[in-house]
């Protein structure tokens, strides 16, 4: 294999081979096996159409690539979802007044529930240890003892596809071969042998890692959103290579980079994420090659690259100071989660201790224990929402709607606790809202999708003849809730509590008024509370008390709650970008927001509320137990570069991050600011106007600089880039 | 008793060891040509005004009982009280009051909220303006915060007497000691004032075995080349073993431009990086630990 160079970071591109057919006819022919499967159960429908397009599809390969993995069969079986999705929506003309009320809760973004097929982290533990071939003959030797139709069903459907991922390994071996190409005959040779074996050395493991993340996320789709712990799956091969094959670190390093560059080349929506550090506590935390994945990653910087790395007591100071380094640098693909609090979360829901503790992070911070299927994206809940409907009479700002019964009006609310009381009476409509919208999806499932290929790497489902989705085959069906907006409803709880029921300044009613004019010719006081008001983020009693309130009273109308698949729901504290779409939705706020804006982000402050530093914006958030979240949440936190300069800097962010995992922190991402920022932050203060930078021995906050300032330290950040 | 202070700054990562709370006390005796904390100069309370926060909505004017303000960010010090109250009404925050007093409680209690983030020798430090301009104060808070077991560290100009230092010596961890000058000359050019006293403190503090961290500003055209000077002067204290190099930035006049005052003067400049780079390996070679 030819050496992994500064060059080789450069995009790869990909050409078409061995498909005899178009994508059209790629789509047309599948549609015809589709069609030849009528009327079957939704395994067997999937398991032919998933066989076909991997039997016909076009190979992608690319010179000087030693890894092959990638068609174009991306595309095909989505189009079948959707349109069966689309046949089994239900109506908006329901006669039934309840769910009449359940589609307009779900349409003005209150609540929501859905399904979700898209979280799964495969046992990749089984795929490496039992490989293509194993899981043929294994399903081949449970089918002869099945006398039921649906475990046949189930096994043949299983070998089906895994079958035909053993043609389609080989034809990907053929493409690689036709090319003379150092790299990609290394590929090639590889997959030849993965065909009928499991992988014996560490480029044979990340072969099988990429062949089966093309299988099940782009031609069966079901998104993969997690490789697994990467240190801990791929060490046997590691000591094999370092043993038998006489091999270096620099050479793992290499063929390390040469994957990494591999699976960036998908762009997956929302990163591939993989994990570091082992998470049982029986084990060590680390082995010898987690330093060297994650300093190979974070030099590599890929963009297309998150890293979820598993914190513990016990983890070493180099993998800390490794990660801190990195990102003080700039690099934000990497997220701390706390092992220990993930753990206990699960287990909360009933989990089993030596399930949950072996989870994985699926997508952006949700846990998935071993053998559970999460469902982590199913449902939403609006925080500010609630607030909206609870100082207007439960009724919808922008519809008029109502959601929850008995809502008084708010001339009749004389005190906070009277306010905080119909919160709750709406957040409790709110997530049985979330929990019979997810549940009423959760029945047609068994129509809408099937994944004999995830299903095969599940020891429950497998050996129980199930599939995940249309048997609801996993030990863990779960469905997962995720709250949003929560710094926005409680900043708004906090200015309606001051200005209204402590000040006095005018009547709640008169303040709605107000937020349903959108603060029309209220601009003076729209900024007063923006800006000086206190926020959640800050470190504030009062206010974070009443976040502690909210999102522990939701979590329990959430958690453990049982769903239409035997599982459980499970509660989550985080928005990513969905906050802008529930923004929209949501009417003008008493926190300043206008109408339309987007909601704060996942469980930190209102966007740029927090001006008292990280450790202050750690402490409001540690304000709530963070074992109530199952589903996961996280802090994300901006600090400028010159905050964290130097060697003082580096431990001050090493310190920082310990302190909040110690102290019960879930998950943390910290983003480290550059010049470009510093424009963007000088263009619109008003979205940066948290933005700190480091002056000599000090930090202030970089709107409160005059041009000129801000003008000289860009020009400092770029001379410093 | 109370202290006089005009700030109090959570996760500060550069004054000293860990992450640390500052408090900023009011009031200094020297008047340093660059100083860039200009509102902790005076013990007298000031009114800032920032123009890039100001909306221009008028409540100020509105709101002044001795008509200061004329139109947003005019105002008339003259006959400006300090009273406060168009720094209450101000929607956006673009008038401040520098100036306020804290009782040993109220500070006891800011200072350790974050108490948690000190693990790894973080902790408290005062500065200012110059804390030891209230040695009293600072010595009873400081002896509190030890038995709080906190590390504290103190951040002087040095000019203050030698009893403050025996006040606040037993309680204090670490000094970050200022030096700008040994030459007299340069010094009342750089500061306003003789640097006897300060050169006196700093010896004493040595020679009583203080933990010191001497803080040098670099700044061309006032007392760049006063680094020689410097250098030999802390290789005779023993106890200094670690400096800190603060090149000039120009990162505050807008701090001027609030107070009212006129910017400082434009003969300054930082250090190239050559130059910088040359004093810091001086500094290193005689042994010294050498932050920037
Ligand atoms: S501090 Fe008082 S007197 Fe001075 S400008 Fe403001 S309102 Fe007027
Ligand atoms: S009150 Fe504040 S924002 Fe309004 S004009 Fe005065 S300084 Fe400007």
């Amino acid at each position: 294999m030819k050496p992994f160079q500064q060059t080789s970071k450069l995009p790869l591109s990909f050409f078409s081979v061995a498909g005899e057919k178009t994508h059209d006819e790629l789509i047309s022919r599948a549609r015809t096996a589709g069609q030849n499967f009528q009327g079957e159960k939704v395994t067997v429908q999937y398991s032919a159409l998933v066989s076909e397009v991997m039997e016909n599809c076009s190979v992608l390969i690319a010179k000087g690539d030693p890894f092959i993995s990638m068609t174009d069969g991306a595309g095909v079986l989505s189009e079948f979802s959707a349109e069966r999705r689309k046949k089994l929506e239900l109506s908006d003309e329901e006669s039934d007044a309840y769910k009449t009320r359940l589609r307009k809760g779900q349409r003005a973004c209150a609540f929501q529930g859905h399904e979700d097929f898209g979280h799964t982290c495969p046992d990749f533990e089984r795929i490496l240890s039992v490989g293509i071939s194993g899981i043929v003959k294994e399903a081949e030797s449970l089918l002869k003892e099945q006398k039921s139709v649906e475990k046949k069903e189930f096994y043949q459907s299983v070998i089906r596809v895994w079958k035909s991922a053993r043609s389609l390994a080989l034809r990907m071996a053929q493409a690689g071969e036709k090319e003379n190409d150092e790299n990609l005959s290394v590929a090639a040779e590889n997959l030849r042998f993965l065909a009928d074996n499991p992988p014996k050395t560490f480029m044979q493991a990340l072969q099988l890692i990429a062949l089966y993340y093309e299988l099940q996320q782009n031609i069966e789709d079901t998104p993969v959103r997690s490789l697994g712990k990467l240190d801990r799956l791929l060490y046997p091969y590691y000591c094999h290579d370092m043993e038998k094959s006489n091999k270096k670190e620099e050479d793992i390093e290499e063929e390390f980079s040469y994957f990494l560059r591999h699976i960036d080349s998908y762009k997956a929506c929302a990163n591939i994420p993989f994990a570091l550090c082992e998470t049982r506590k029986a084990l060590p935390c680390e082995n010898a090659l987690t330093l060297i994945l994650l300093r190979v990653t974070l030099r590599c910087r890929f963009s297309n690259i998150k890293i979820h790395l598993n914190y513990r007591a016990d983890i070493s100071d180099e993998v800390m100071l490794a990660a801190g380094d990195a990102i003080r640098s700039g690099s934000n693909s990497l997220v701390f989660i706390n092992s220990d609090i993930t753990r206990r979360a699960l287990e909360k829901i009933g989990i089993q201790r030596e399930d949950a503790e072996d989870f994985n992070i699926v997508g952006c911070y949700e846990p998935c224990s071993r053998e559970e299927i999460p469902c982590s994206c199913a449902g939403r809940l609006n925080f500010l929402k609630a607030v909206e409907l609870a100082v207007n009479g439960g009724k919808d700002l922008l519809t008029g709607d109502s959601y929850a019964t008995d809502t008084p009006d708010c001339e009749a609310i004389t005190s906070f606790d009277e306010l905080m009381d119909i919160v709750r009476m709406q957040l409790r409509a709110f997530a049985e809202g979330c929990i019979e919208s997810a549940k009423e999806r959760e029945k047609v499932q068994i129509y809408l999708h099937a994944s004999p290929l995830l299903s095969a790497t599940y020891r429950t489902s497998f050996y129980g003849g199930k599939d995940v989705y249309a048997d609801y085959g996993a030990k863990y069906n779960n469905t997962s809730v995720c709250g949003m907006g929560i710094a926005s409803a409680v900043d708004s709880l906090y200015a309606i509590k001051e200005l209204i029921f402590n000040r006095k300044r005018m009547s709640l009613s008169d303040f709605v008024d107000i937020l349903r004019k959108n603060w029309e010719g209220e601009e003076a006081l729209r900024i007063y509370i923006k800006n000086r008001l206190p926020k959640y983020g800050n470190n504030v009693r009062k206010v974070d008390e009443i976040a502690e309130n909210l999102v522990e009273y939701t979590a329990n109308l959430i958690n453990g709650k049982p769903n239409a698949r035997g599982g459980v729901f499970r509660f989550a504290l985080f928005s990513v970008d969905t906050r802008f779409v529930l923004g929209e939705r949501t009417a003008a706020s008493a926190d300043g927001r206008l109408c339309g804006e987007p909601l704060s982000k996942n469980a930190g402050a209102s966007s740029c509320a927090d001006k008292s530093g990280l450790a202050a914006h750690m402490l409001s958030v540690l304000s709530y137990d963070h074992t109530c979240f199952p589903d996961g949440m996280v802090l994300d936190a901006t600090l400028h570069s010159s905050t964290v300069s130097g060697e003082d800097g580096l431990k001050a962010l090493n310190t920082a991050v310990i302190t909040y995992l110690k102290k019960g922190g879930f998950a943390l991402h910290i983003n480290v600011l550059d010049a470009e920022l510093l424009r963007k932050a000088q263009k619109n203060p008003e979205l940066y106007s948290n933005l700190q930078v480091r002056l000599c021995g000090w930090n202030v906050l970089f709107s409160s600089l005059s041009r000129r300032d801000q003008d000289e330290f860009i020009a400092q950040a770029e001379a410093a880039q | 008793m109370t202290g006089w202070i005009f700030d109090i700054k959570h996760f500060a990562v550069h004054d000293g060891e860990g992450i640390r709370t500052t408090v900023f006390f009011k009031g200094c005796p020297l008047r340093c040509v660059w100083c860039h904390n200009p509102e902790g100069l005076t013990r007298k309370k000031q009114l800032s005004f920032f123009l890039v926060k100001c909306i221009v909505c008028g409540t100020c004017i509105k709101q002044c009982p001795v008509g200061a303000i004329s139109s947003p960010g005019q105002i008339n010090r003259s006959i400006c009280t300090n009273c406060g109250r168009c720094v209450d009404v101000c929607p956006a925050s673009a008038l401040a009051e520098q100036g306020y007093s804290v009782t040993e409680d109220e500070l006891f209690i800011k200072v350790t909220e974050e108490k948690d983030f000190y693990d790894d020798g973080g902790g408290v430090t005062f500065s200012g303006g110059e804390c030891l301009l209230q040695a009293e104060f600072c010595a009873k808070m400081l002896k509190r915060l030890k038995k709080a077991g906190i590390n504290t560290a103190v951040d002087t100009c040095g000019l203050v007497e030698q009893k403050a230092f025996e006040a606040v010596l037993p309680f204090t961890d670490t000094f970050l000691y200022d030096l700008k000058a040994i030459d007299p000359e340069v010094h009342k050019r750089c500061t306003g004032a003789d640097n006897a006293l300060i050169l006196n403190n700093l010896t004493y503090l040595n020679n009583v075995g203080a933990n010191l961290e001497v803080v040098i500003p670099l700044v061309k055209g006032y007392n760049l080349d006063e680094w020689v000077n410097m250098l030999v002067f802390l290789k005779s204290l023993d106890r200094v073993k670690t400096v800190k190099l603060l090149k000039y930035h120009g990162f505050y006049f807008s701090k001027y431009e609030a107070l009212g005052w006129k910017a400082p003067p434009a003969d300054m400049s930082a250090p190239t990086e050559k130059e910088f780079n040359d004093i810091k390996e001086s500094f290193t070679a005689e042994g010294f630990i050498v932050k920037t």
